[in-house]
């Protein structure tokens, strides 16, 4: 059974619904996938993967959603996780956030919507080998 | 976008060269007519100088001829008596030194003025003296016998030339006098006419002047007039840009979950419909009834909700496929769950302890994933729908002019549409919609109104806050409040901030037109916009009238309505 997690952020459902079931039929079991609406229900899922002695291997995070940002979210992320990989998935190209997240939460990729398919599996298995 | 921006104003230099000629004109108009103005004072007052003493002549004249008539009386009455007594030997002397006087002065002025028409005349007055003198001596003398013989014709010629000479003197200063009058007055009204054409000139120059002054005033105007209009059409532009900036964020996202979504139904129908043969192979009756079952509640199901309670409801599902010995039991637990399935899975026991139970549930899920998809999809389609609806209504151009009857409400859910990605970061919406009535005005224009409102409300609260919108109806009218709990306006910002080109942002970033053209758009439905603030609390109050026109029809249709 998996014990390494990919989690998405974003604010909306239907975004996360779509991620996930692209995740699932791109990677089938070899992942765990987790799902959470705002910054802070990403915590609460990170702190039960943590708990489950799942790995998170790479954090996909919308960049505009209420209160905390995607940028400022993964820089948090990334201090307290050097190891995980951060993308950032946004409709909105907010180059200075972009720029940001780079400098402060070492950005892997930014995948900008809409995204294909194609683009996320190129991402992520790029990350992860 | 204003950094662009190019005003059509240009630095006049070629007027300014041009501005000088006419100085010239000016100032050589004021030297004549003042050079004209010293020459005639002059001329005239040597000409009333001349008639002076012309005058003062003939007044000496005058006397003159009235002292040698009355000596001549005298003298005469003395020798006619043939005795000179003492009175009149004192009065004689008296008329003498008077007489002589006169003419002393009349000699003086004479000389002065270098004229020699006064010799004839004392040459006269010598000789009728010579004779006079000469007769008086001899009656002094006692010798009347001697002075009565004496030529008295040819003294009385003489007094007679000299009366004569004396009148014709007079008659002579009178004329020049009167002529030189008339040359001064001649010459004073040449000098009002030089005047007046001087006058007249430096009015049609200053005139002229003025009015080329008016043109250019005009032009400037008319300039300005037009690039007021560039500006408020490029605010217009730049806050359409800044939307465009939030729509392109707002649709991107249901265009990424229609695109995946689409995509997945269509991979996940290709990979179902090559395993479907396999059912009838794979599955005994009982799992088929579970695997059927499992897809009938998977489509009658929404979409789960991302939530804690789904997650503890997740790992309690894994739990207990682990203890049933289903194999990767956590993947198989979220395919359940996003088919709508919940801890109750004893209907399913066959199916998921069946030898095929991962592949009859991966066959299911993707059988009947295309449902929850299309749902995603409808969802997302009517969002983006929305926000073009939005746009719509936003961009919309009334060329119509006309009014129209509509519902504040629906201008202010357009513009919260439109603002709902900045909206939602950090601020919480609060609608307070009264029961109001329709209203009779610009649609378009109000929504400008409400994005200004809206859009500086946002800004003020970068750090979070709550924006309440409400309607209320007010003294037959619509009263809108946007309220925001930022930072509040400063009262000396809240003095000018209604003004043309006032602005507190950066350079470049705002225009200095939002409230200045809300203002107009509020004047133009006859309304009125108030603000109070302090920290934590703005309210702008926008009051708009029900129909404008409605004053004036009621007095229109009803003249008693005064008369009462």
């Amino acid at each position: 059974m998996s014990d390494a997690a990919i989690l998405c952020v974003d604010d909306e459902s239907v975004v996360l619904k779509a991620l996930k079931e692209q995740l699932q039929r791109l990677f089938g079991r070899r992942y765990i996938y987790e799902m959470a609406q705002s910054a802070e229900e990403a915590w609460m899922v990170i702190d039960e993967l943590e708990e489950e002695e799942i790995k998170i291997l790479i954090i996909v995070s919308d960049w505009l959603m209420p209160n905390v940002k995607g940028d400022e979210f993964l820089a948090q992320v990334y201090q307290r996780f050097p190891e995980v990989i951060t993308v950032m998935l946004t409709g909105q190209a907010d180059e200075a956030a972009i720029e940001r997240a780079r400098q402060e939460a070492n950005l892997y990729a930014c995948l900008h919507k809409p995204w294909t398919e194609e683009d996320l599996k190129r991402t992520i298995n790029a990350a992860l080998n | 976008m204003l950094k662009t921006m190019h005003f059509p104003m240009r630095i006049r230099l070629p007027q300014a060269l041009t501005g000088l000629k006419p100085k010239v004109l000016t100032g050589s108009i004021v030297l004549v007519a003042a050079a004209s103005a010293i020459a005639s004072f002059a001329a005239i007052s040597t000409l009333n100088q001349i008639a002076e003493r012309s005058s003062q002549n003939r007044l000496l004249l005058t006397r003159v001829k009235e002292q040698v008539s009355r000596l001549n009386a005298l003298e005469w009455e003395g020798i006619s008596k043939g005795k000179i007594d003492e009175d009149l030997t004192e009065e004689l002397e008296e008329n003498q030194e008077n007489t002589n006087e006169v003419l002393k002065q009349l000699d003086r002025l004479n000389q002065a003025n270098g004229y020699s028409s006064l010799d004839s005349l004392f040459d006269l007055w010598k000789r009728y003296r010579a004779e006079v003198d000469h007769i008086l001596l001899l009656v002094a003398k006692g010798n009347v016998q001697q002075a009565m013989q004496a030529d008295t014709d040819k003294i009385d010629q003489i007094y007679d030339d000299l009366y004569l000479e004396i009148s014709k003197l007079e008659g002579f200063y009178i004329a020049q006098t009167r002529k030189n009058r008339i040359m001064a007055d001649i010459g004073i009204a040449f000098s009002l006419l030089t005047a007046v054409a001087a006058v007249a000139i430096l009015f049609h120059e200053f005139s002229k002047r003025l009015w080329s002054k008016n043109q250019t005033l005009e032009v400037a105007f008319t300039e300005l007039q037009q690039a007021q209009n560039q500006l408020i059409q490029q605010e217009k532009m730049a806050a359409l840009g800044q939307l465009i900036a939030g729509v392109a964020h707002e649709i991107s996202n249901p265009l990424g979950a229609i695109k995946a979504s689409a995509s997945n139904t269509h991979k996940a129908l290709q990979e179902a419909l090559v395993e479907l043969p396999g059912l009838c192979q794979r599955l005994n009756p009982e799992e088929r009834e579970g695997f059927f079952q499992l897809m009938a509640q998977a489509l009658h199901t929404q979409p789960m909700a991302i939530s804690p309670e789904n997650r503890a409801l997740k790992r309690k599902i894994t739990a207990q496929l682990q203890a049933q010995g289903v194999e990767e039991a956590r993947y198989m637990a979220d395919l359940l769950m996003d088919m709508g399935m919940d801890e109750n899975l004893e209907s399913l026991r066959p199916l998921l302890q069946g030898k095929h139970s991962e592949w009859a549930i991966q066959l299911a899920y993707n059988l009947t994933c295309s449902f929850s998809n299309n749902q995603m999809i409808l969802r997302a389609v009517d969002r983006s729908s929305k926000i073009v609806f939005a746009l719509k209504s936003y961009a919309r151009f009334d060329q119509s002019g006309q009014k129209r009857l509509m519902r504040i409400s629906e201008g202010l859910e357009n513009v919260i549409e439109i603002y709902h990605n900045q909206l939602k970061r950090n601020i919480q919406l609060v609608r307070d919609y009264q029961d109001v009535p329709e209203i009779l005005g610009y649609p378009d224009e109000l929504i400008q109104v409400w994005t200004n409102l809206v859009h500086n409300a946002i800004q003020a609260m970068e750090a979070g806050g709550t924006l309440t919108i409400k309607t209320d109806s007010q003294e037959d009218g619509v009263e809108v409040s946007i309220i925001d709990t930022g930072i509040g306006i400063p009262a000396d910002v809240q003095q000018k901030m209604f003004n043309a080109f006032f602005t507190t942002k950066p350079a470049g970033e705002g225009s200095g037109l939002g409230l200045y053209i809300s203002r107009k758009i509020i004047d133009k439905h006859q309304g009125r916009i108030q603000v109070e603030s302090r920290p934590g609390h703005t309210q702008f109050k926008v009051w708009l009238p029900v129909d404008p026109e409605q004053d004036t029809k009621l007095l229109m249709h009803t003249p008693w309505a005064y008369s009462i």
